[in-house]
């Protein structure tokens, strides 16, 4: 039963978190502000098409860093 | 049939292929990727539950709040596709996992100045997206990326169906045209999927990630309310977009990666 919560929290863990806890946050972020730009009546498609970029660039400048120094920094 | 009868099935076929051919290409994607065995029980449960669910709702089906669920599904797979690419393009850049500094004069590497022993892997941690193409076993990632796609595509063709299908007044025809639709899907994904496996792994790696990104981009902001100009056209677009993004990602980091190693080579 434990190791199956375990898993099941692992599982979990990196379905939501995965590697860059990053990521997870700036994706709320994201898609809270395209609401937020949905909800004034204005077209917002441009806004995910600049921050998912955005979002890929930083996390693996984070993770670039990991892989040559061990961790981040 | 009449002729509204015969515009009916081919709006229904029409628009239910959008979709499922939506939600053939996570299942393939995630298939060749991490093994059939996972994707097919995942796109599997998510059809038993899509049938329980319209036996048990019927019409009341429409009542689900579908910008919530793509708002959800969109989410989670934007997370998971952006960790999945990251770990694809830095595989495909060539810089090892948790390698030494290999920069020359840089700054002190923690690795190196306190050694740590590995730390074991948290049970069932993703793997990097290039893992061999097993089917021995059945892989959680798998199984849960192909039941979001095709929980949320199915419902979608189940909305145009019960919506097209209840404004005639003629179900059983848009339910033939849905079929229809389905056949030609799996039969083109039957073929399409033997030469997809053939493409070299890294290529695939990297081709699922753009793929899983570009569908949480899409249904993540969709679910927030906003409208992609074009419609379900955009898609294709994004998914261009994200390659030209992944791409130009990777010239970079190779670039990076290549240039303080030549330095500091033996």
């Amino acid at each position: 039963m434990t190791r199956v919560l375990r898993v099941t929290v692992g599982v979990l863990r990196e379905l939501v978190v995965g590697d860059d806890p990053l990521v997870a946050l700036g994706v709320v972020a994201l898609l809270g502000a395209c609401a937020a730009l949905a909800h004034t009546g204005s077209a917002g498609w441009w806004l995910p098409v600049v921050g998912v970029p955005g979002l890929l660039g930083t996390t693996l400048a984070r993770g670039l860093r990991e892989r040559r120094w061990g961790g981040p920094r | 049939m009449s002729g509204s009868d015969g515009a009916l099935v081919v709006a229904v076929f029409l628009a239910t292929s959008v979709e499922m051919v939506e939600a053939a290409t996570i299942v393939v994607a995630v298939g060749t990727t991490r093994g059939w065995r996972g994707a097919a029980t995942g796109a599997l449960a998510a059809l038993g539950l899509l049938v329980a669910l319209v036996a048990g709702l019927g019409p009341a089906l429409m009542r689900i709040p579908i910008g919530t669920l793509r708002l959800v599904v969109g989410g989670l797979l934007l997370i998971f596709g952006l960790g999945w690419l990251r770990r694809a393009l830095l595989d495909a850049s060539g810089i090892a996992a948790t390698a030494p500094a290999m920069v020359a004069g840089g700054p002190p590497p923690r690795a190196l100045a306190t050694p740590e022993p590995e730390a074991a892997p948290p049970p069932l941690a993703l793997p990097s997206p290039s893992v061999p193409r097993h089917d021995h076993h059945l892989d959680a990632y798998a199984v849960t990326v192909s039941f979001k796609g095709v929980l949320l595509e199915g419902l979608e063709v189940a909305f145009i169906v019960l919506t097209l299908g209840s404004s005639q007044r003629r179900i059983g025809l848009a339910v033939l045209g849905a079929a229809a639709s389905m056949a030609v899907v799996a039969a083109a994904t039957f073929v399409l999927q033997a030469r997809v496996s053939r493409l070299p792994e890294t290529l695939l790696s990297v081709a699922v990630g753009v793929l899983l990104v570009s569908f949480g981009t899409f249904w993540g902001a969709e679910g927030t309310g906003i409208e992609w100009p074009g419609a379900d056209a955009a898609l294709p677009v994004l998914a261009g977009f994200v390659a030209l993004t992944a791409l130009v990602a990777l010239a970079v980091l190779r670039r990076f990666v290549a240039g303080p190693a030549v330095a500091t080579a033996p």
